[in-house]
């Protein structure tokens, strides 16, 4: 009887074992970025790092600052938002999926985007437009309609907050030629 | 003698060590987390000088290391002679570019640094105020960028202590509306994390 007690005890705690080990999360998941949405175009998010308000989104074959025209085989997305750093000093940056294709924020336009011209203190948001360039065949992709542009404020945003905003690419307006200004600082 | 009474030992040592492991486990991080915390610096009354300890370079250009001198490190002393809250929508605000719901705050600071050898670093200051999300750090404005001031003549806009010598150091900030009264204004050592040293009250 004893004897049979501990081989039921055993089978028991070993089942138990390997049931919690199939329990415990990824270090994938453990890992992974706190993922706040952005509900609606001009409506603040906020993450506990900093704050976004997506106010236009745009699609381009040519984007125009005063130093620099940006001319792509494919299409720009143009997306204006205002930012704001809530705990320190520092830039904004993101990323855009197309299902599993990520992009990254272009570094042609330099200080022209807010990803690279601007470095928000806590409190003083800034605005401007951040951009990716795209081939014309993203625009074709089954999940074109549920794109995501992730922000964040740093390129690994492990254990970071990030915000997500879901763009439907077919829905944008598609210009020939825009004109982005600079980022500049705005009142709070 | 029931299975209980037999194992008690064992299921006592159980319960000691499991718990025992958790925290020896969670602890790793903890101690991590507290590392990372902010310093707690020399708090300084306003108008009273504070001693400051720069950190200094470890190697000269050559690589080759760098002996500290037989009587020890010297040290600068800092006092906050002013503190000035400067409102959006005053002159000398508007002068500046202050958007609505701003302020400036400039910080003179006058640092004695005479004597100081040339490997020491450089300082810098930050203020810092409570916010929702925890103390929110507020760096020295960049000048053409975030504020039109540059501080000239007399004053300097950086905390260059390797000139061993006595300067009027003006450092300033933009915070939101209202921060500046309440704000700690902190002088740092320049190394990552950024080193809080004194905390000079206004």
């Amino acid at each position: 009887m004893r004897r049979r007690t501990a081989v039921a005890l055993t089978t028991g705690f070993v089942g138990m074992a390997l049931a919690l080990s199939l329990l415990v999360p990824s270090e994938e998941f453990q890992q992974g970025p706190y993922v706040g949405t952005i509900p609606a175009l001009d409506t603040r998010a906020d993450s506990r790092e900093f704050s976004v308000t997506v106010t236009g989104a745009r699609l381009a074959d040519r984007v125009q600052t005063p130093e620099w025209t940006g001319t792509t085989p494919g299409v720009w997305l143009v997306v204006d938002i205002v930012f704001e750093r809530r705990i320190d000093h520092g830039p904004i940056t993101g990323a855009f999926r197309i299902g599993d294709v990520e992009y990254l924020l272009s570094t042609r336009p330099d200080d022209a985007s807010i990803d690279g011209g601007a470095s928000s203190q806590p409190g003083i948001p800034w605005a401007g437009s951040m951009l990716i360039e795209l081939p014309l065949a993203a625009l074709d992709d089954p999940d074109a309609g549920v794109s995501v542009l992730r922000f964040a404020t740093q390129s690994d945003p492990r254990l970071d907050g990030v915000l997500d905003y879901t763009i439907d690419l077919g829905s944008l307006d598609h210009e020939s030629s825009i004109s982005i200004f600079e980022p500049e600082r705005v009142a709070p | 003698m029931t299975w209980l009474q037999r194992n008690r030992w064992a299921l006592l040592a159980l319960v000691v060590l499991v718990p025992a492991a958790i925290v020896a486990a969670m602890s790793v991080d903890l101690f991590r987390y507290y590392g990372s915390l902010a310093q707690h610096p020399v708090v300084v009354p306003a108008g009273e000088p504070g001693e400051y300890t720069p950190q200094f370079a470890s190697t000269d250009d050559n690589g080759d290391p760098i002996e500290p001198p037989a009587g020890g490190r010297p040290t600068a002393t800092m006092t906050l002679d002013d503190y000035t809250i400067v409102a959006a929508d005053s002159d000398t605000g508007r002068e500046v570019g202050l958007l609505p719901g701003t302020e400036g705050v400039a910080a003179l600071i006058h640092v004695d640094a005479a004597g100081m050898t040339e490997d020491a670093y450089s300082c810098d200051a930050v203020l810092t105020a409570p916010g929702p999300e925890g103390e929110r750090t507020w760096e020295p404005a960049s000048s053409g960028l975030e504020i039109d001031y540059s501080p000239s003549g007399d004053l300097t806009s950086y905390c260059s202590l390797s000139e061993g010598s006595e300067f009027d150091w003006e450092v300033v900030f933009v915070v939101p509306e209202g921060v500046g009264e309440i704000a700690t204004l902190s002088i740092t050592r320049s190394n990552f994390p950024p080193e809080r040293v004194l905390q000079l009250d206004h």
